[in-house]
This record gives C-alpha cells, sequence and structure tokens, in this order.
C-alpha cells in the first residue's frame, strides 16, 4: 500500500515539476498528464483495501476517459495558439497582465 | 367571498396589465380593452347596486397579513354609499373612456393613457369598495399615482411635469393628516374595519369628545388635500396640464370625490364632534366662495372649470359638515354628470378649435352645434336652474342650512349660487355662445367625431335626469340612504330659484351678444380685480414663503453636505479601491506557470491544513 502511496506522490512531484519548469506548451500538457495518472494510481490503491472496490475502478475509468478529451482539448488549443501566434512558448502569452 | 363587487375593480386592474405589457403592439385596439373592462365593470356596478336598498349587502373580509398583533384584512364593503359610488365612478369612467377614444386619436403614447385611465378607474374604485381603512389609505395613494401620471402625461410639456409634481407633493401633505387619523383610530379601536371602528365611535372613540374632533379633523385633512379645498387647493388648476379627458375624470369621479366619500364614509366619527363638523363647513364655504370669485376672473374655459370644482365641493362639504351628509353625496353624484359634461363639452371645443382662451373660442357653438348644446345643459345644471340635477341637490345643501337656523351661511350660499350662474353663463354667453369675431378669416371648427358626441349626449340626459331621484317629487335617493324623502321648505326654495335665475340674467346683461358691460364693471376697481384674477395670489404666497426656503436649504444642503461629504466618502472608497487594485495588480504577472505555481501553493496550503485540522 505505502509502495503505491509513494510512487503516485513521486509521480505527482515530476508532473508538477514538469508543468512549472517546461515552456513548452506541449511539455506542460504532459507534465499535467503524469499528475493525473498519479491521482488515477491512488484511487486504484485505496480500491484494493475499500469494501467496494468497483468504485474506484469505475472512478478511474471515467478519470481516464475524461483525460482523453482534455488532452484533446488541450492540443487542440495548443494548435490554435501555434496558427495565431506562432509559437508554443507559453512564457511568451501574457496578454492577460494589461 | 363573493366575486361579483371584487370584480369590479380588477376588471379595469387586468386592463391595465394587458395594456402595460402588450399595450404598445395592440396600438389602436388598446382602447377597446379598457372600455371593455370598464364596461363590464359598469355592468357589475348597476347588479351591485341593486342589492343595496336597505343596509349594507355585504361586509366581508380574508386575513390578508399579520405583523405581531397587528392583523390587516382584505375586505369588501358594499352598501348604500359604495354602492352608488361604483356606479357613478364607473359611469362616467366608461364615458370618458368611449370619448377618449376621438380626443386622444393622434397621441403617440395612445396605449399609455389608456393603461393610466384604466389604472386610475381600478384605485377609485378599490377605494370605495374596501371595508377598512388600511386598504382605503394604499387606494387612496395609489389614486393620488394616477393622477400624477395623467397630469403629467405630455411628458415633452415641462409646465405638465411641473404641474404634476405639484399635484403629487400637495396632496401628500393632507395625506399625511390621513395616515395620523388611521394610526389613531387604530391606536384607540384596535381595528381597521369600517364596521368594528363606527361601533366603537358610539363608545370609546367617540367618548372624549377631543379624540373624535382631533380624528375628524385629521380626517378632513386628508380630505381637504384630495378634494383641493382652502389651503390645499393650489394644485387642482394647474392639473389642467393634463389631457382634458382625464380632467373630466379627475374633476367629476376619481379624483376629488374621493375626499367628499372620505368624510361621508366617516361620518360616523366626525358627527361625534360638532367642533369638527363646523370646520368643515366654514372651510367648505370658505373654498367655495374663494373659487367662485376667481372663476369669474379667469380667461382659460378649462380654467373656469377648475375653480368651478373646487367651489362645488366645498358646497358637498357644506352639506356633510351641516349634518345633511346625504345631500352631500346627492351634490356629489349630480356634480359628477354635469361636470363631466362640462369638461368633455369644452374638450370637443378645444378639439374643434385648438384654443381654449375665452376670447379665441368665441362662437364656436355656432358650427359645433351637438356640443353647444350638451355643454348649455351642463351649465344650466351647474347653475342650478331647475329641473336640471343641479338645482334639486343644490337646493337640498341650501334648504338644510335654513332650515337648521345657519342663515349666515344661507346667505353666503346664496351668494355663492348666484356667482356660480354668473361665472359659468359668462363662459356660456361670452365665449361658446358669442357671435363669431368679424372679420376673421379663419376655418369654422368642425364637429367631433361621433365617439365624442355620443357621451355628451348621455351626459346630458344624465345632467337633466339625475336630479329627479332626489327630488321631492320621487325622494328615491334618499329612501336609498334610509332617510325621509326631502319636504319644500318655500323661503330656501324661492329664493335659491330667483339667485340663480338672477345669476343668468346678469350674465346675459353683462356677456350677451359680444359686450363686455361687466368686465368694464368689475375693473373699476383694479387692485381687486387684479388680486382675485391672480387668485388671491396664494400660489405667490407659498412660492415665496414655503417653496424657495425650502429650495435653499436643499441647495445649501446639496454643496455643503452632500458634496463634500457623501461625495467625499463615496469617492474615498473608489480611491482606496483604486489603491489596492495598483497593489495587487501585481500579481497578475500573465503567465501560466505563475498562476500554476499559485494554485499549486494553494493545494498545498489546503492539504496542511486537512492534515493538521482534521487528522490531528
Amino acid at each position: 500500500m505505502t509502495r503505491f502511496l509513494v510512487l503516485s506522490g513521486l509521480l505527482l512531484a515530476i508532473g508538477a515539476y514538469g508543468v512549472m519548469t517546461r515552456r513548452n506548451a506541449i511539455c506542460t500538457l504532459l507534465g499535467l498528464e503524469i499528475m493525473l495518472n498519479a491521482g488515477n494510481l491512488n484511487l486504484i490503491a485505496f480500491s484494493r483495501v475499500s469494501p467496494s472496490p468497483a468504485v474506484g475502478q469505475t472512478f478511474v475509468l471515467f478519470s481516464i476517459g475524461i483525460a482523453a478529451c482534455e488532452a484533446a482539448v488541450g492540443l487542440a488549443l495548443i494548435l490554435a495558439m501555434w496558427r495565431r501566434y506562432r509559437t508554443v512558448d507559453i512564457d511568451k502569452l501574457v496578454s492577460l497582465k494589461e | 367571498m363573493n366575486p361579483i363587487p371584487i370584480a369590479i375593480p380588477l376588471l379595469p386592474l387586468a386592463a391595465f396589465a394587458i395594456l402595460v405589457v402588450f399595450g404598445s403592439r395592440l396600438g389602436r385596439a388598446a382602447a377597446y380593452v379598457a372600455i371593455g373592462a370598464i364596461g363590464a365593470s359598469a355592468a357589475l356596478s348597476v347588479y351591485v347596486l341593486s342589492w343595496t336598498f336597505g343596509g349594507v349587502a355585504l361586509d366581508q373580509s380574508l386575513q390578508w397579513f399579520e405583523i405581531g398583533s397587528v392583523a390587516a384584512d382584505f375586505g369588501i364593503r358594499i352598501d348604500a354609499l359604495s354602492g352608488l359610488m361604483l356606479l357613478v365612478v364607473t359611469a362616467v369612467s366608461l364615458l370618458v373612456h368611449v370619448y377618449s377614444i376621438g380626443y386622444m386619436g393622434g397621441e403617440a403614447r395612445y396605449s399609455v393613457y389608456f393603461a393610466y385611465l384604466s389604472l386610475f378607474s381600478a384605485a377609485m374604485l378599490m377605494l370605495v369598495a374596501v371595508d377598512n381603512f388600511l386598504l382605503l389609505y394604499i387606494c387612496w395613494e395609489l389614486v393620488g399615482l394616477c393622477s400624477f401620471l395623467l397630469i403629467g402625461y405630455y411628458v415633452d410639456r415641462p409646465a405638465a411635469g411641473d404641474a404634476a409634481k405639484k399635484a403629487f407633493i400637495t396632496t401628500r401633505i393632507g395625506d399625511l393628516g390621513l395616515l395620523v387619523a388611521i394610526l389613531a383610530i387604530y391606536a384607540s379601536v384596535g381595528s381597521f374595519r369600517y364596521s368594528e371602528v363606527f361601533a366603537a365611535a358610539q363608545g370609546k372613540l367617540g367618548a372624549p369628545a377631543a379624540m373624535a374632533t382631533v380624528v375628524g379633523l385629521l380626517l378632513f385633512a386628508g380630505a381637504i388635500g384630495k378634494s383641493a379645498q382652502i389651503p390645499l387647493h393650489v394644485w387642482l388648476p394647474d392639473a389642467m396640464e393634463g389631457p382634458t379627458t382625464a380632467s373630466a375624470l379627475i374633476h367629476a369621479a376619481t379624483m376629488v370625490a374621493a375626499g367628499v366619500y372620505l368624510v361621508a364614509r366617516a361620518f360616523p366619527i366626525i358627527s361625534r364632534s360638532p367642533a369638527a363638523l363646523e370646520t368643515i363647513a366654514v372651510v367648505g364655504l370658505a373654498s367655495s366662495f374663494f373659487a367662485a370669485t376667481v372663476a369669474l376672473t379667469q380667461t382659460d374655459a378649462k380654467r373656469i372649470l377648475a375653480y368651478s370644482t373646487i367651489s362645488q365641493l366645498g358646497l358637498m362639504f357644506v352639506g356633510v359638515g351641516t349634518g345633511a351628509w346625504v345631500a352631500g353625496i346627492f351634490h356629489l353624484t349630480t356634480h359628477a354628470f354635469f361636470k363631466a359634461l362640462l369638461f368633455l363639452a369644452i374638450g370637443s371645443i378645444i378639439h374643434g378649435t385648438g384654443e381654449q382662451h375665452v376670447e379665441r373660442i368665441r362662437g364656436a357653438g355656432r358650427s359645433m352645434r351637438i356640443t353647444a348644446a350638451t355643454f348649455a345643459f351642463g351649465a344650466l345644471a351647474l347653475a342650478a336652474i331647475p329641473p336640471f340635477s343641479g338645482f334639486f341637490s343644490k337646493e337640498e345643501i341650501l334648504s338644510n342650512l335654513y332650515s337648521t337656523g345657519r342663515y349666515w351661511m344661507f346667505a353666503a350660499a346664496l351668494l355663492i349660487s348666484f356667482l356660480t350662474a354668473l361665472y359659468i353663463w359668462r363662459l356660456g354667453f361670452g365665449a361658446i355662445f358669442a357671435p363669431e369675431p368679424e372679420g376673421d378669416g379663419a376655418k369654422a371648427p368642425h364637429e367631433s367625431p361621433i365617439t365624442m358626441t355620443v357621451p355628451l349626449v348621455i351626459l346630458a340626459a344624465a345632467a337633466l335626469g339625475v336630479g329627479f331621484l332626489g327630488s321631492p317629487f320621487s325622494g328615491v335617493f334618499q329612501k336609498f340612504f334610509d332617510e325621509p324623502p326631502p319636504h319644500v321648505i318655500p323661503v330656501p326654495l324661492t329664493l335659491s330659484f330667483v339667485t340663480a335665475v338672477a345669476g343668468v340674467a346678469v350674465a346675459w346683461w353683462g356677456y350677451g351678444a359680444g359686450r363686455r358691460r361687466l368686465d368694464d364693471v368689475l375693473k373699476r376697481a383694479p387692485a381687486l380685480y387684479d388680486l382675485v384674477q391672480d387668485r388671491y395670489r396664494i400660489d405667490e404666497i407659498y412660492v415665496n414663503f414655503l417653496v424657495a426656503p425650502l429650495v435653499a436649504c436643499a441647495r445649501w444642503t446639496y454643496e455643503r453636505f452632500d458634496k463634500n461629504t457623501i461625495d467625499g466618502a463615496v469617492n474615498g472608497v473608489g480611491v482606496a479601491a483604486d489603491a489596492l487594485g495598483g497593489v495587487l495588480r501585481r500579481v497578475q504577472t500573465g503567465r501560466v506557470r505563475d498562476y500554476t505555481a499559485w494554485m499549486l501553493a494553494g493545494a498545498v496550503g489546503m492539504a496542511a491544513i486537512v492534515a493538521v485540522v482534521v487528522l490531528r
């Protein structure tokens, strides 16, 4: 059990690190996906000790399905960003500042 | 509850709601919605009136709401007084509605006008139908609001807006008296219902006569405002800025009648105090005389009628104040018909000529025969020439003054009667029936359309016929109120007949056939004539001694207090928010990674709180 949780914590930290250090939007998205799977792993791990293990596993199935959608939307946004600004560097997109 | 009496005010109210929502889409059809509603109300009123022979026909109420120990009821009381008022209001209102199709035909805000008219009728019908003082007060204010809306109907005329504000504010002064009176009644009796209040009037409310006097005078203060008596009469002549049809409604059935109705309704309380009754009679007589003299000098046809209304309402208060409240209500009824008739006839002339100055409508009656004939009916009724209705109703008030030994009041009322006949026939002989000015190439005015002449003819028939109901020949009106039919007292009968005829005769001598003899006589005292023509300069006194100090006070407050203190506080809040924002905006870098870091920091923070608070 502990090992699962440690792995999940590591995955979350790696994902967060990726999101925060990478300037490329695609890498940021990859980091997000890793963080998401850290959560999924947690759900699976707890479902093993739960009296009704199907609940956690069902959650994860939904989560994976929605993650796929989210990845598609995210990639579409990046594509739109490329077409509009000719860059995928998120540090260059600071128009919200003003 | 019986739905029929409630439907009478609710039908026009429903018409108002429909016109407010769909009015602009209905176009010309808006008038028919309003007329259908008021017509149905009128039919129901006739039916309801048939219940009321012999006392209270219906007095039902439901609990509306309760605050602490104060319970407010929603109730309907149909008795002889309210049954009669319902019929008078719906009948006059229906005719004004029909007439308005022609008169207001060219207006852009056509449906708005009919919406106001419906709301006005609904408020007045509710006012006379309710069974307690609280609802009466609500309707009372609603009537005031509607008159404000109608007087200020021509929104592009500054004078109309001023007149509307003047009417609203002036009547509000009287309304304060009414409100205090109602609170005093509740404090003393513990109920708003008429039946319980009047029962108590025989006991604790009337027991110290001082209490009855105070309540009676406060109620009368409300009536002074609404019925335009001295000293709150100033709004009514200015109310002429509204459409003439609205004036007809205000003067005949819906606004000024409310004051007389209130005093007649509260008669069981007021009659406990001789002092209050005496005050009502004296104020009525003074207003009546004052307004009659002013009417004699005015040059605007509508203003003459406005002062005539003040004068006639004063006579009604004289009747009620000397104990003959049925005579007062009888005069209210006949007056409603002939005054509506006079206003609508003048409105027809204004419609035909585009003028309302006495000199400029000269000879209009020559080419507008129906209008002129109906005007003559109304003027004869107002001048109290038998057998027109005004004679019988005014005669009863005068007979009562005579038979109760109030001889100086009787003499004053005779003088007013003479002046009344004089001023209305000054308008008749001097303007409407005068020969047309020679050499004036202006085209002759045309007669008004049939939607206007038919109501005129119906009202003319009423101005002639309604008086018989309360005449010594029939006495139906008095029987309706459980009073003995009037008996003929020869002295006042003869005197009032002679003065009325004398008034008309002097008017013919002074103004007939294009003469101006009487004006020349009156102008031998120019100072007095100007004083009367300037309405005794009461408006100027109010402007100089009340309005000007108030405006100065308001200006001072605006300059000193509002600009510095209030605006300072408001602007201070703005400046502070701006400064705070200047600090906080540095957080908004626009970089996604910074936001992510803040989010993660927040998540970690929350996890820490959960760890510390929940798990420990």
